[in-house]
C-alpha cells in the first residue's frame, strides 16, 4: 500500500506536462481569424458606419496561457518528485532547496511582470470600450471578438487533463493526499480553470476579453502567492540541508579527533 | 484501513464536484455573442470604466483647425480637418457639441480603420485620439454653416 506505483506516478507527470503544454501553445489555435463581417454587424447595430474589408483579427487572451503559472509550479513540485526516482537521495535532498528558490524567484518574477501587463492590457481595453463612438470601434477590431467557443474546449481538454492528474497521483501514492502543499496547489490548478471558464461565460460575447484579462489577473495573483510560498519552503529547505551538513561535518570531525 | 478507504472516496467526490462546477461555468453563456447597448455598457464593465476613469479631454493647444476660433468650429458647406498633435498624454478625447446635422469622421484610436459617425443638431459626439493624433473631419453637407462647439471639463 505504501508503495509508489511508477505507471500512475508518470501518467500524473506527462498529463500535467500535456497540460502546461497546451496552455503555452494556446495562441496557436486560439485567435487569429478574420472577423472583419462580425465587426461591420457590430457597428451598424450601434449606428456607425466602417468600411468593410478591413483586417480584424480573434485575440487569443490572457486567461488560458495565466493558467500556466500556477500549473508550471505544480509540474514542477511533481518533476521534483520524480526526479527523486532518479538521482541519488543525498544529492536530491541537498539540491531540491536550491533548485525550488532558482525556479520560485522566476515564477515570482514572471508572475509579477504579466500582472502588470494584464492590467494594463485591461485598462487600455476598458478605456476603449467606453470611448463611445471612435474608442469602441477600436475596441471591436481589437479585442471584441474573443473565440470563447474555441477556448471552452481547449479549457475541457486542460480540465480533463488536471483531474487525470489528480486521479493519478492519488492511486500511484495515497500519502500523496497527506501532502497538504501538494493537494493545496492541485485544488489551486483546479479552481483556476474553473474561474477562468466561469469569467469567459459572465458577460456576452463581445466584452469577454475584458473578463478573460481578469482571469489572467487571478491566475498571475495565485501564482505570485504560489511562488512566495515555494519561496519561503526553499529557504527552509537550504537552511535546514546546511545544519545537518554543519552537524554532520562536526560529528565526523569529532568521531576523527576521538582517542583511540 | 478504514482511512485507506475514505480518502480515496473524498478525493473522487472532490474531483466530481470540480468536473461538475467547470461543466457549470462553460455551458452558461450569458448575452450570446452582441454586446448589447455599447454606448452605455452597465454592469460589471460599467463599474470598472467608473473606477479606472475615462480618458481625459485633449489639450486645447493640441487642437489644430483652419475653421477653429477660439472653442469654435464654423463650417461652411464641406468639410473641415481638426488636426490633433501628437502627445503623450496617450488616449484622449475631442468633444464637439454641434447645432447641426454633422458628420464626423476619425481613424479608430490606435488603428488605420475610418469611422464614421452622423451627429444630430444638439448632440455631443466624443471622438477619442490616440497618443499619435489624427485628423478629424467634421463634415456639413449642403448648402449649410454649421457651427460646433469645443467642450472641455465637465
Amino acid at each position: 500500500m505504501d508503495r509508489l506505483r511508477t505507471p500512475f506516478f508518470l501518467v500524473a507527470l506527462v498529463a500535467m506536462a500535456l497540460v502546461v503544454c497546451v496552455e503555452l501553445g494556446e495562441h496557436l489555435i486560439v485567435g487569429g481569424f478574420d472577423a472583419g463581417g462580425a465587426l461591420t454587424g457590430q457597428a451598424a447595430a450601434a449606428g456607425l458606419q466602417v468600411p468593410a474589408g478591413g483586417q480584424v483579427e480573434r485575440p487569443a487572451g490572457l486567461g488560458i496561457p495565466y493558467l500556466a503559472l500556477v500549473d508550471a509550479a505544480a509540474l514542477f513540485t511533481v518533476a521534483l518528485m520524480a526526479a527523486g526516482l532518479v538521482v541519488p537521495q543525498r544529492l536530491h535532498g541537498r539540491l531540491q532547496g536550491i533548485v525550488t528558490l532558482v525556479f520560485a524567484f522566476l515564477l515570482l518574477l514572471a508572475a509579477i511582470g504579466l500582472l502588470v501587463l494584464a492590467v494594463a492590457k485591461l485598462i487600455l481595453m476598458v478605456t476603449l470600450l467606453l470611448a463611445f463612438p471612435f474608442g469602441t470601434i477600436a475596441y471591436l477590431i481589437g479585442f471584441g471578438f474573443f473565440p470563447r467557443g474555441t477556448a471552452a474546449v481547449i479549457l475541457s481538454l486542460i480540465m480533463f487533463l488536471k483531474l487525470v492528474f489528480a486521479g493519478a497521483l492519488t492511486a500511484a501514492q495515497q500519502r500523496f493526499l497527506q501532502n497538504k502543499g501538494l493537494v493545496l496547489l492541485t485544488l489551486t490548478s483546479l479552481l483556476v480553470t474553473i474561474a477562468v471558464s466561469f469569467l469567459h461565460g459572465i458577460v456576452p460575447g463581445v466584452l469577454v476579453s475584458i473578463t478573460d484579462a481578469i482571469a489572467g489577473i487571478v491566475c498571475a495573483i495565485a501564482a505570485i502567492i504560489w511562488a512566495i510560498v515555494l519561496l519561503v519552503g526553499a529557504v527552509v529547505a537550504i537552511v535546514t540541508a546546511a545544519r545537518a551538513t554543519a552537524d554532520t561535518a562536526r560529528s565526523t570531525a569529532l568521531a576523527a579527533a576521538a582517542p583511540g | 484501513m478504514r482511512r485507506h478507504l475514505t480518502q480515496p472516496r473524498i478525493v473522487v467526490g472532490v474531483l466530481v464536484l470540480l468536473g461538475v462546477l467547470f461543466v457549470l461555468a462553460t455551458t452558461h453563456r450569458a448575452g450570446g455573442d452582441g454586446g448589447g447597448d455599447l454606448s452605455h455598457p452597465g454592469g460589471f464593465v460599467g463599474w470598472l470604466g467608473h473606477r479606472f476613469g475615462g480618458s481625459p479631454d485633449a489639450d486645447r493647444a493640441d487642437l489644430s483647425a483652419p475653421c477653429l476660433q477660439q472653442d469654435s468650429l464654423t463650417v461652411k458647406d464641406g468639410t473641415c480637418t481638426v488636426t490633433v498633435a501628437r502627445s503623450d498624454a496617450g488616449q484622449r478625447n475631442v468633444r464637439l457639441r454641434t447645432d447641426s446635422d454633422v458628420a464626423v469622421q476619425a481613424p479608430a484610436p490606435g488603428r488605420d480603420t475610418l469611422v464614421r459617425s452622423d451627429v444630430e443638431a444638439g448632440a455631443t459626439v466624443s471622438v477619442a485620439v490616440g497618443g499619435d493624433g489624427a485628423d478629424i473631419d467634421v463634415i456639413c453637407a449642403g448648402n449649410r454653416t454649421c457651427t460646433l462647439t469645443l467642450v472641455t471639463g465637465g
